[in-house]
C-alpha cells in the first residue's frame, strides 16, 4: 500500500482513532469537520466505525440509506453516490450506518477499492472516524491518513489502549513499507514474539535498526519522521488531566521512542449530553461555549501543520461533485 | 535510610521551608507522580513509580516529624538549619521567647532560635549568621493564603497552630505506641496461638490500631493520608486506589505511624492485593 496521497489531489485525510470506545472519537471527528467547513474548506466526514457507526446522529442526519457497506458490497459502484449533504454548507458525510459489514472483516480487495475511491474524491479534507479496537483494517485506514489523531480520556484503560493502538500501528507501518527498502525479512523476524533480537517495544526495534546502519538506519529515521500522531485529551476535569498530554508525549518518547504531538484538550461538560440529545454538535449548538473554543483551538493547531492552510473560497463550494 | 539522602532535594523544597510548604511540595510531587504514572500506564515498569512514591512518602514522613527533621538536618551537612525549627516550636515556647526578646524584636532587632544540639531544646541568639526574625516566622505564601481565607488569625498564628497540632499528634501517637507495646505482644501471642502464624491482613491491622487506641483521624493527621484511604487499607477495598503504587505508598505511611515492621507487613499485605488483582481486571503490561 502506498502511504502518500496522489499528488494530483490537494486533499488531506485526517484519521481519528485511539483504541478504546466511548472516548469521543465521533465527537471530535464531527466537530472538527464542522469547524473546518466553517473555515471555508470542503470537508467529507467518513464514518468508518462500521460496526457502530453513529456520526450521522451527531450531525442530525436521519439514518442514511446508503453507506460504506453498500459500496463495499458493490450495491453502489461510485463512491460519490454515498455522499450525503448535511445542514452545514461544505460538509458532507459518508455513512457507515448500515449493519452487516464489520471493518475487521473487510477483504483486502474491498478495502483497497474503498481507499482508492476515497482518494479520488474531490474535496479539501476527509476526516475518517475510525472505530475502536486495533484490527488491521482500522490501522490501515489510520496509516493511510496524512494526519493521525488519537483521542484519549485521562483514564488508565484508555491510555493503555492508545499505546497499544500506537504500537500496533507503528509495527504495521513498518511491515507495509519495509519491503521497498529490502528489509521486510529483517523486520518480520524482529516482530515475531519472543524474537531472538530481544525486541519488545518500538524503541527496541528502532534502536536495533539504527545500529544496523546504512539502509536500515535511514529507513527507520524516515519512518519516524512520518509517524507522529497527534494526541487529543478529551473529558478533562482538572489541570492535572490536561498535563497528562505533555506527560504522555514524554512517556511515549521515553518508552516507545515514538513522537506524539499533544494537540489540545476538551473539558468535560454536561453540554455534550444536552447536544447529543438534541442531535446537535456542540460547535453548532453552542459555538461560544468553552468546549467549542477548545475544539476550535485544536482545529487551528492541526491546520497549522497542514498542507492546506488557506481556506478555498466559494468557487469550490458546490456540494455535489 | 541512607544518612546522606537529602529529603529537601527529593521534595524540591527549600531546607528552610515551613511544615506547610513541605506538605504542599509533597502533595505537588504526588500529583506529578500520579500524572506520570497515568501517562506511562502500561509502558513503564511499575517499580519505577513505586520506588519514587515510597521515597517521597519516606521523605515527607521524616520532614513532618520535628524531631526526625532536626536530626536529618544535622546529618545533612555542615551546619544545622535554623529556620525550620520555628514552625514546629510549640507556640508556648515561641510566646516565651517573644516575651523575653519582645523589645528587641519590636525594635526590629534580629532574634533567633537556635537548636541546642545536646539537649534538643532551643536557645536564642542575636548572631549575624541567621536570617529570620521571630516576628516573621512564616513567610506568607500564596497557597496558604488561598487555602485559608481570613479566619481572624494572622498567618503566623495559623502556622504555629497547625504546627502545634501536628507536633501534639506526633507526641500522642508515639505515646500510644509506647504504652500499648505489651498489649500488642499479647495480641500477637493470641494470634499465634489461634492461627499458628501472624498474617497481616486488613482486619489484623484494624485490630492493632484499635488496640493501640489510635483513631483514623489521628492517623490521617500524622500521615497526611486521607482517612478514606487508611480505612480502605483496613477494609481491603483495593478498588479505592488508583494503582498498587498508591496502596503501597499509603500502607507505608500507615505502618510507620503504627510502628509496625515495614517490610514484613508490607510484603504480606501486598500479596492480598496481588490475589485481588489477579482475579480482577487490572493488567500492567501490553
Amino acid at each position: 500500500m502506498n502511504d502518500t496521497v496522489n499528488s494530483s489531489s490537494t486533499k488531506e485525510i485526517w484519521a481519528i482513532g485511539g483504541g478504546k470506545g466511548g472516548v469521543g472519537k465521533s465527537f471530535v471527528a464531527g466537530n472538527l469537520g464542522i469547524l473546518l467547513a466553517q473555515r471555508g474548506f470542503r470537508v467529507i466526514l467518513a464514518d468508518l466505525d462500521l460496526g457502530g457507526a453513529n456520526l450521522h446522529t451527531w450531525l442530525g442526519v436521519n439514518t442514511p440509506e446508503q453507506g460504506v457497506s453498500e459500496f463495499v458490497d458493490r450495491q453502489v459502484e461510485q463512491i460519490h453516490e454515498l455522499l450525503i449533504p448535511t445542514s452545514i454548507p461544505q460538509l458532507r458525510l459518508i455513512s457507515g450506518a448500515r449493519d452487516g459489514v464489520e471493518i475487521a472483516n473487510l477483504k483486502h480487495t474491498q478495502k483497497m477499492r474503498f481507499l482508492m475511491a476515497l482518494k479520488r474524491l474531490d474535496t479539501d479534507f476527509i476526516i475518517m472516524d475510525l472505530g475502536a479496537g486495533t484490527a488491521y483494517n482500522t490501522i490501515d485506514f489510520f496509516l493511510l491518513a496524512e494526519k493521525q489523531l488519537m483521542v484519549v480520556i485521562p483514564e488508565p484503560t484508555s491510555i493503555e489502549n492508545a499505546y497499544r493502538f500506537l504500537k500496533n500501528s507503528f509495527y504495521r507501518k513498518l511491515r507495509h513499507t519495509s519491503s521497498s527498502f529490502g528489509l521486510r525479512n529483517v523486520v518480520d523476524q524482529m516482530l515475531k514474539n519472543n524474537n531472538s533480537f530481544g525486541i519488545r517495544s518500538p524503541r527496541d526495534l528502532i534502536e536495533y535498526l539504527k545500529q544496523m546502519g546504512g539502509n536500515a538506519a535511514s529507513y527507520i529515521d524516515d519512518q519516524l519522521e512520518h509517524f507522529q500522531p497527534n494526541l487529543i485529551i478529551n473529558q478533562t476535569r482538572s489541570e492535572s488531566d490536561i498535563r497528562i498530554g505533555k506527560a504522555m508525549e514524554k512517556a511515549c518518547s521515553k518508552y516507545f521512542g515514538l513522537t506524539l504531538n499533544f494537540s489540545g484538550y476538551v473539558e468535560q461538560h454536561e453540554g455534550v449530553r444536552e447536544s447529543v440529545l438534541r442531535r446537535k454538535p456542540v460547535t453548532l449548538d453552542k459555538p461560544e461555549s468553552l468546549m467549542s473554543q477548545q475544539l476550535k483551538t485544536i482545529s487551528e493547531h492541526l491546520l497549522k501543520s497542514s498542507n492546506i492552510s488557506t481556506p478555498l473560497t466559494p468557487k469550490y463550494s458546490r456540494l455535489i461533485p | 535510610m541512607a544518612p546522606a539522602e537529602n529529603f529537601y532535594e527529593l521534595l524540591e523544597v527549600e531546607s528552610t521551608a515551613s511544615f506547610e510548604e513541605v506538605q504542599q511540595a509533597y502533595e505537588k510531587k504526588l500529583e506529578e507522580v500520579h500524572e506520570e504514572s497515568l501517562a506511562s500506564y502500561s509502558l513503564c515498569p511499575v517499580d519505577e513509580n513505586e520506588e519514587l512514591l515510597k521515597k517521597l512518602s519516606e521523605a515527607f514522613m521524616q520532614l513532618a516529624n520535628p524531631e526526625v527533621r532536626r536530626s536529618h538536618d544535622l546529618k545533612l551537612g555542615a551546619k544545622p538549619k535554623e529556620t525550620p525549627e520555628q514552625d514546629i516550636l510549640p507556640s508556648a515556647k515561641v510566646a516565651e521567647v517573644n516575651q523575653e526578646h519582645g523589645d528587641a524584636s519590636r525594635e526590629g532587632k534580629v532574634v533567633f532560635l537556635r537548636p541546642q544540639l545536646k539537649t534538643g531544646g532551643f536557645s536564642t541568639s542575636t548572631g549575624e549568621a541567621f536570617q529570620t526574625k521571630v516576628g516573621d516566622i512564616q513567610k506568607p505564601n500564596p497557597i496558604t493564603k488561598l487555602a485559608r481565607p481570613n479566619v481572624g488569625a494572622s498567618l503566623e498564628e495559623i502556622t504555629l497552630q497547625s504546627a502545634k497540632v501536628r507536633q501534639d499528634a506526633f507526641q500522642k501517637l508515639a505515646e500510644k505506641n509506647r504504652m500499648t507495646d505489651a498489649k500488642l505482644q499479647e495480641y500477637y501471642q493470641f494470634l499465634e496461638a489461634n492461627e499458628g502464624v501472624i498474617r497481616y491482613s486488613g482486619s489484623v491491622l484494624h485490630q492493632i490500631r484499635e488496640l493501640k487506641g489510635i483513631t483514623i483521624m489521628e492517623l490521617a493527621t500524622v500521615t497526611c493520608v486521607r482517612g478514606t484511604y487508611l480505612e480502605s487499607i483496613e477494609k481491603e477495598n483495593f478498588e479505592t486506589f488508583p494503582s498498587s503504587v498508591y496502596l503501597k505508598g499509603y500502607l507505608h505511611c500507615y505502618l510507620k505511624a503504627l510502628e509496625l515492621p515495614l517490610e514484613e507487613v508490607s510484603e504480606q499485605y501486598m500479596t492480598l492485593f496481588d490475589e485481588w488483582n489477579e482475579g480482577g481486571t487490572r493488567k500492567n503490561s501490553i
